[in-house]
């Protein structure tokens, strides 16, 4: 069954189609081509499907695209502004914090959120944010560094 | 895909029951959708209907009751949970359980109704309402009924939720005065992973420095969350220097049904469940917290 939906991502409006079981990373990949966020596991378990819904890191992976109809979604693509990177960003590349890059965007997302609601998180605090989100090459030490640094400066 | 599947709206609890009723066991509720979504994700629900129950209104709420408890509706977040000056308030055991609760991202959409009704691993929550003596109140095509908690876990898979019902709101009566509480889980790891065993907590010392009131709700022991009664009752009337744990874990044996699966023997998970019962109790009397 086709479900008739609107969404706002990054601030651009849409009206979709979308299938009744159909997830919200799929409709952000597949048919808005944004294939920053990642699909992993498709369990919940990883974090690389984080965006920003309404501001709040949810898992787009187990999101009924239906059930997001009227929200306002924000993806990795979305925390540029005209080409800048956010300071987080560019935390991440300064403290190589991005190896493979696959969890990238999710971690990004997830930081995102920490930082707008606690703009100087201690380490604990940042590790504990992040604890839905999975790296398999940095070994979290230079993310965690990242985050704390993006803080500092933010 | 599973376009066969057709997919419901519903903004009234009253229309959610007659989509549910209309498909004679063929329709799935979604909440926060964290198990339902796995499971579609993993060709293992392809319902004929999903009813989409977050945009009824009636079903998010947290109310302060007249009897010092606390009502919370069936679409509430962990989030909201942890979030909530009420619940901090009356009944921080379960904000404690909520902060514990997968991650963030998690928390924001995985809803206390869910969590109670999503079949054979009952979550952390169920736990400190189980100690906490709730009830929950469930809607059908004939009705409201209200039942205590503990009656809600009949079995595995086998919750008392008829096909076309709807659990709307959890009602936790004010703790026992003076009553302090302890929670403790542990799983595989800290963050993102089903809890193997949980247990809560709620217990009281009398003027006579005894157990006056203990109650404890379970899970991972048991193919549901389960209150182990006969441990109970090894408890109470004991002055906390003199409790006997080998009786306690004796009686315990007879509380619990653990079941061996591809990692964790049964028997592990037996004696884990006695090493954190031992904990929570003794952290509660301790003074655990108010
Ligand atoms: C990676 C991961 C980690 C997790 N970690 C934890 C953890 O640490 N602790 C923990 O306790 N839980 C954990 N969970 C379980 C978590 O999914 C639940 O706690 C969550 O609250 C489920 O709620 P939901 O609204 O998403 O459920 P849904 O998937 O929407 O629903 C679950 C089930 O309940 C039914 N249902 C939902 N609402 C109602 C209602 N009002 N009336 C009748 N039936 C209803 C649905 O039909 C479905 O069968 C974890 C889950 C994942 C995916
Ligand atoms: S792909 Fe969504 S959590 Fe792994
Ligand atoms: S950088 Fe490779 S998974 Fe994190």
């Amino acid at each position: 069954m086709a479900v008739e939906i609107t969404l706002t991502v990054n601030g651009k409006p849409h009206a979709l189609e979308v299938g009744s079981t159909e997830m919200l990373v799929e409709v952000l990949r597949d048919r808005l081509g944004l294939v920053g966020t990642n699909r992993d596991c498709a369990q919940g378990i990883c974090g690389a499907c984080t965006v920003l819904m309404e501001g709040k890191p949810v898992t787009s992976c187990l999101l009924l695209a239906a059930q997001a109809d009227g929200a306002k979604i924000t993806t990795v693509e979305g925390l540029e502004t005209g080409g800048k990177l956010t300071s987080l960003q560019e935390a991440f590349m300064r403290h190589g914090a991005v190896q493979c890059g696959f969890c990238t965007p999710g971690f990004l997302m997830t930081a995102t959120a920490l930082l707008a609601e606690n703009p100087k998180p201690n380490r604990d605090e940042i590790r504990d944010a992040l604890r839905g989100n999975i790296c398999r090459c940095t070994g979290y030490a230079k993310i965690i560094d990242a985050v704390e640094d993006a803080a500092g400066r933010g | 895909m599973t376009e066969a599947t057709s997919y419901l709206r519903a903004t009234s609890v009253d229309e959610a029951i007659a989509a549910l009723a209309s498909q004679a066991g063929d329709a799935v509720i979604v909440a926060g959708g964290l198990v339902v979504g796995s499971l579609i994700n993993q060709r293992l629900a392809s319902p004929a209907l999903l009813v989409d129950i977050t945009r009824i209104p009636s079903l998010k709420k947290i109310e302060a009751g007249t009897d010092g408890g606390l009502t919370i509706g069936a679409l509430t977040t962990h989030d909201d949970v942890l979030r909530s000056d009420i619940v901090k308030r009356t009944v921080p055991l379960l904000c404690e359980i909520a902060e514990d609760i997968a991650c963030g991202r998690l928390r924001n959409r995985g809803t206390l109704g869910g969590s109670l009704c999503m079949m054979g691993q009952q979550g952390d929550p169920a736990t400190g309402l189980l100690a906490l003596n709730a009830t929950i109140r469930i809607k059908g095509p004939e009705g409201s009924r209200t039942i205590p908690l503990e009656a809600f876990f009949k079995d595995a898979f086998e919750l008392d939720l008829g096909e076309s019902e709807i659990l709307e709101e959890v009602h936790v009566p004010a703790a026992p005065k003076g009553a302090h509480w302890a929670f403790l889980k542990q799983g595989p790891r800290n963050a993102m992973d089903f809890t193997l065993v949980a247990v809560s907590v709620v217990a009281r010392l009398g003027g006579d420095g005894r157990i006056d009131h203990i109650r404890c709700g379970m899970n991972g022991v048991s193919p549901t969350a389960v209150r182990p009664r006969n441990a109970e009752a090894a408890l109470l009337g004991k002055s906390p220097g003199a409790i006997d744990w080998n009786a306690v874990g004796t009686a315990f044996d007879s509380d619990i049904k653990p079941e061996s699966d591809l990692v964790y023997s049964a028997s592990y998970k037996a004696r884990l469940a006695k090493v954190l019962l031992r904990r929570a109790v003794e952290r509660a009397l301790a003074g655990g917290t108010k």
